[in-house]
C-alpha cells in the first residue's frame, strides 16, 4: 500500500468506485481503502433499479436524468458489460391517491423533458401479464431500467486501476489522525497512509468514521429485504417497483422498508414474509416460484433525503459522498466531485447537497 | 486441472473465470461470487464452495482456514413464495 497519496477514497461501493475511477481518469493519484471486498456493503444488496423518473423535486430529478445521460456510454467507456438495460418501469397503482400524486410527477417530468404515463388496468396487464389483474393501473416511464451492481463496481474498479488507481481491499480504516484541522494520517490494519484529500464514501459506516474527527453526518439506516428466485424463463418485461428479472433470469423481489436503529443486516423471517406478501399482492401467479436466497440491505438515508457531497468544511481535507440511490446518481455525483476537486465549481453551486447546509 | 473445467455447475463458471476474478482482486468466496456468479445458483455454493476456497487459497497463498466464510442466508432449501408468505401462520 502506498504511504501517501493525493486522494484517498474510503469505500468501494458504487459511490466509492465511481469516484475513484473518475478522479483517476482526471489524472489524480487515487488510493482506495476498502474494509471488505469491492461492492460488499449496501451496494451488494441493491435491487439496482435505474429509476430516474420518480426523483423529485426538480433539482433532484434533473440530477438523476443527467446521471442517466452519462450511463448511456458508460459500458463502452469502461470496456465492460454490466447488464445495463432500459426496460421501462412500472409502479403499480392501488389507490386513487397515487393517481393524484402521479399527475404531479407527470407535470414535473414533462418540464424536465421526459414522459411519464398513467396506464390503465388493461394496458398494465398487457405490458406485464403476471401482474395482479385487480390493479388500478400503473405509472410507466419507458426510459427507466436496471443493471448489475457487482459488475458495475467491478468495471469502475478495473478501469480505475488501468488509470493508475491503487485499490486496497481487506483494509479497514481504524483511525484518522487530525493535526491543525486536517487529516494528516489514516491508520489502517495494513499500515498508515498520509492523504492529501480524503473522500468518505463508506456508506452506512460513514457516520461512525466521521464521528472520530468530530464531523456529524446526519444519516439514518433503513433496512430493505430482497428475495431471489431461481433462474426462470423470461416473464417480466419491465422493471416493476418491487420486482425485476435479471440478465441471468433470476427475479429479484423487494421493496420492503423497515426503519431500524442499527446497521445490522441479519435476516429476520418477518422480513422475508413481508417481501413474499408483497409478491402475492402484486403478482399472485408467481406464488409457486422457488426462492433460492434472501438478503437484506441497509439504505443510507440522509435526514433530508438528499446526497451529502463534497467538502465537510469542518475538517479541511475531509470530504463526503454519502447517499442512497447511488445506482442512479453516482455518475452525476462523481462528476461534481471531479469538478470540485479541480476548482471548476464550489459548494455554493450545490446548495442542496453540500454538507454545510446542515451547519446552521 | 484444465482451465475449462466447470467449478460451479449450477451457473457453469469455469476455473479460468474464477482465477481471473482472483487475479483482479477477489480474495474471498463471496468476492469471487459477486463477479463470477459462482455460488449464485440453485445449490447456493454447496457444491462449489470448497473448490472455490481451494482455488483462492492456492492463488493467494492463504491457508483455507484463514479465508472469510461466505455469508449464509435463509432459506436453507428452496422455498416457494407462497410458503414464505405464510411464515407467521406457522407460528400460530
Amino acid at each position: 500500500m502506498k504511504r501517501e497519496a493525493e486522494i484517498v477514497v474510503i469505500g468501494s461501493g458504487i459511490m466509492g468506485s465511481s469516484i475513484a475511477y473518475n478522479l483517476a481518469k482526471a489524472g489524480k493519484e487515487v488510493v482506495v481503502l476498502e474494509q471488505n471486498e469491492i461492492c460488499s456493503g449496501t451496494s451488494s444488496a441493491t435491487a439496482a433499479w435505474l429509476w430516474p423518473s420518480d426523483k423529485t423535486p426538480e433539482h433532484y430529478g434533473r440530477l438523476a436524468w443527467h446521471s442517466m445521460e452519462i450511463y448511456k456510454n458508460l459500458e463502452e467507456e469502461l470496456g465492460a458489460d454490466f447488464e445495463y438495460t432500459i426496460t421501462g418501469s412500472l409502479e403499480l397503482i392501488w389507490t386513487e391517491k397515487q393517481i393524484e400524486s402521479a399527475k404531479k410527477l407527470i407535470e414535473l417530468e414533462e418540464k424536465l423533458g421526459h414522459e411519464v404515463k398513467i396506464l390503465t388496468q388493461d394496458e398494465t396487464i398487457k405490458m406485464e401479464p403476471v401482474i395482479n389483474p385487480n390493479v388500478l393501473g400503473a405509472i410507466y416511464c419507458e426510459e427507466d431500467g436496471n443493471l448489475n451492481p457487482f459488475l458495475l463496481v467491478n468495471a469502475y474498479i478495473q478501469a480505475a486501476k488501468r488509470h493508475g488507481a491503487e485499490i486496497n481491499t481487506n483494509t479497514k480504516v481504524q483511525d484518522l489522525i487530525v493535526k491543525g484541522n486536517s487529516i494528516k494520517e489514516i491508520v489502517t490494519n495494513k499500515g498508515s497512509i498520509k492523504p492529501g484529500l480524503v473522500i468518505c464514501a463508506a456508506g452506512m459506516y460513514s457516520k461512525e468514521l466521521a464521528k472520530k474527527i468530530g464531523v456529524d453526518i446526519p444519516i439514518h439506516p433503513e433496512r430493505g429485504f430482497c428475495l431471489v428466485s431461481e433462474r426462470l424463463p423470461k416473464m417480466l418485461n419491465t422493471t416493476v417497483c418491487g420486482a425485476r428479472q435479471t440478465a441471468s433470469g433470476n427475479i429479484v423481489f423487494g421493496f420492503v422498508k423497515d426503519t431500524v436503529d442499527s446497521i445490522d443486516r441479519k435476516m429476520y423471517s418477518r422480513g422475508m414474509q413481508m417481501a413474499a406478501n408483497d409478491i402475492m399482492r402484486d403478482m399472485p401467479s408467481l406464488g409457486d416460484i422457488n426462492i433460492i436466497r434472501s438478503y437484506t440491505g441497509i439504505r443510507v438515508i440522509p435526514d433530508d433525503k438528499f446526497p451529502i457531497l463534497g467538502p465537510s468544511e469542518i475538517i479541511d481535507n475531509f470530504w463526503l459522498s454519502v447517499t442512497h440511490s447511488a445506482v442512479v446518481f453516482n455518475c452525476a455525483l462523481s462528476e461534481i466531485i471531479v469538478q470540485l476537486v479541480n476548482g471548476e465549481r464550489d459548494t455554493d453551486s450545490i446548495p442542496y447537497y453540500a454538507y454545510k447546509r446542515f451547519i446552521k | 486441472m484444465s482451465d475449462e473445467i466447470l467449478i460451479c455447475r449450477c451457473e457453469e463458471v469455469t476455473e479460468q473465470e474464477i482465477k481471473d476474478a482472483i487475479k483482479n482482486g477477489a480474495s474471498t468466496v463471496d468476492g469471487v461470487k459477486r463477479v463470477t456468479r459462482a455460488g449464485k445458483g440453485l445449490c447456493q455454493g454447496r457444491t462449489c464452495r470448497c473448490l472455490v476456497e481451494n482455488l483462492i487459497s492456492r492463488e493467494t497463498k492463504t491457508p483455507v482456514e484463514e479465508l472469510e466464510y461466505p455469508n449464509n442466508r435463509p432459506p436453507v432449501r428452496v422455498m416457494k413464495v407462497k410458503a414464505l408468505a405464510e411464515l407467521d401462520k406457522e407460528d400460530q
